[in-house]
């Protein structure tokens, strides 16, 4: 309860300080509009099912973009870390792909695959990859020696010391790293959003602020920092279940 | 049926500046005995264990494991070493996971669990485990796959005494009742008479000292015969 309590209490401030804002009337209605009528605008976007058809959308985008991000850096991020021929094959052109933000090359990304649903999916692979791919990478590369060690000492084979050391060694930075590159993705995708897009979240705010409505666009901004708040939560919630020795070290003060 | 080391030398680093951590070393050692190998930082005593571990090529020289058709050497490490993933039980069966000699432990997981007084920890982690509790499961890893070697670097050193001489105790009953060759490595003079029946000395490289140690167990640290032994070390071992 406690918790909760510290957690709430300076969105309860803000809101309070936006209140008295406009109370005092300091900005125009139009540039800052009311808690209020902020909140009236969200329940009248969910009655109509525009809010949830935009989220729908975008969320779905998310999880392809991310799925494929996935499908890409983790095998690539564990091969470069068990192989320094395959390492230094492919490191300097990641490492140029990594400098690039992949909002430099959306013009370039709309020309080559258009405004549809590909260009989005190919900014997302862009800002998710590299999280990823870092984090398996330096997963695999850091294991400690001495417990590799313990599998020479045990007779196992090279694939098995990777099986079976190597690899669950690595899955907590692993996982750190999905965690990012679910983040990334998701403001990847609104980026993208709001430079061409038709519907999602990123194209509600784009189109409310043409229509001069800044209650709908403050709408869309609370429910992108709110649906990105709760992926984290989830994926924090199944990263303890699937590491639970890391669980215990954290009761026992490790 | 024995260990028989020949020229065992054993080179670190580039040749100007070369490091010989072992020089011509000579030795056998028996099957079934318990031998102690002391000596100070820096004189060979963890190489010649790594070798006999497989863990490393020797520079020159060769060791041969004389009445062993395929022998199984375990080691175990001043440190745990255990694999923060998995539970205490896992960890014990760790060297089931290579597949080639699945079929051939005859150790059995609740029983090790039960000499190494760990019964009520076989589902815990690691992390939750005492500094004692976690050298126990590494001692239980290698009993696991029955090896006919067991080789120990410093494994009791970084304990404190209590739980040093409890473990002590457990792996002198564990080795009287298997029989099985061990070669303990130690910096600690009383803890190399307290259990061996032979103790080695080494210095830079090269064994300068090789005591019988004829006393019963359990040995008491205060008695006669024990002192006696004792000098008699640390006059060869030298600077007291």
């Amino acid at each position: 309860m406690k918790k909760l309590a510290q957690r709430f209490l300076i969105p309860a401030l803000i809101l309070v300080v936006w209140w008295i804002i406009v109370k005092l009337q300091i900005f125009s209605s139009y540039l800052l509009p009311a808690p209020l009528t902020t909140w009236q605008a969200f329940l009248e976007l969910c009655a109509s099912g525009i809010l949830f058809k935009h989220v729908t959308v975008s969320l779905l985008r998310v999880f392809a973009g991310f799925g494929l991000a996935v499908l890409l850096a983790l095998p690539l991020g564990i091969i470069c870390g068990l192989s320094r021929f395959f390492k230094e094959f492919c490191w300097s052109t990641l490492e140029f792909l990594r400098h690039v933000p992949p909002l430099a090359a959306i013009p370039l990304i709309i020309l080559w695959f258009g405004i549809e649903e590909a260009s989005k999916l190919v900014i997302i692979v862009l800002a998710a990859f590299f999280p990823l791919f870092l984090n398996t990478y330096s997963g695999v590369t850091t294991c400690d020696k001495k417990l590799l060690e313990v599998g020479t000492a045990l007779h196992l084979t090279t694939w098995e010391k990777v099986r079976h050391i190597q690899l669950p060694a690595a899955l907590p930075t692993i996982i750190i790293g999905l965690q990012l590159s679910l983040g990334y993705s998701w403001r990847a995708l609104i980026g993208a959003e709001l430079i061409a897009a038709s519907s999602g979240i990123g194209y509600m705010i784009l189109d409310a602020e043409e229509l001069s409505r800044p209650d709908v666009v403050l709408v869309g901004v609370f429910v992108i920092g709110i649906i990105g708040t709760v992926i984290d939560e989830i994926f924090i919630m199944l990263a303890k279940r699937l590491l639970p020795w890391q669980r215990k070290a954290e009761n026992n003060g490790y | 049926m024995a260990i028989k080391i020949h020229g065992l030398t054993k080179s670190y680093g580039p040749v100007p500046n070369q490091v010989r951590a072992l020089q011509n070393l000579d030795l056998t050692i028996e099957l079934g005995s318990l031998t102690m190998i002391v000596g100070k930082s820096g004189c060979g005593k963890t190489t010649l264990l790594r070798l006999l571990a497989g863990l490393e090529e020797p520079t020159t020289g060769n060791i041969e494991l004389e009445g062993l058709a395929q022998p199984n050497i375990g080691i175990m490490f001043q440190e745990p070493r255990l694999m923060p993933w998995l539970t205490v039980q896992q960890n014990i069966e760790f060297a089931k996971l290579h597949k080639e000699v699945d079929q051939q432990f005859g150790q059995d997981t609740q029983q090790l669990l039960l000499a190494l007084g760990l019964e009520r920890f076989g589902q815990a982690y690691p992390t939750e485990l005492s500094g004692g509790m976690a050298q126990r499961v590494a001692l239980g890893r290698i009993l696991y796959s029955d090896p006919d070697i067991i080789l120990m670097d410093e494994p009791f050193s970084a304990l404190d005494f209590f739980t040093r001489r409890d473990l002590q105790k457990t792996l002198r009953q564990l080795w009287q009742k298997d029989g099985k060759t061990i070669i303990f490595v130690t910096h600690d003079v009383g803890e190399a008479l307290l259990l061996g029946q032979r103790v080695l000395i080494m210095e830079a490289g090269s064994l300068i000292g090789d005591l019988k140690i004829d006393l019963a167990y359990p040995r008491n640290p205060g008695a006669t015969g024990f002192q006696q032994k004792r000098e008699d070390i640390l006059k060869i071992i030298g600077g007291f």
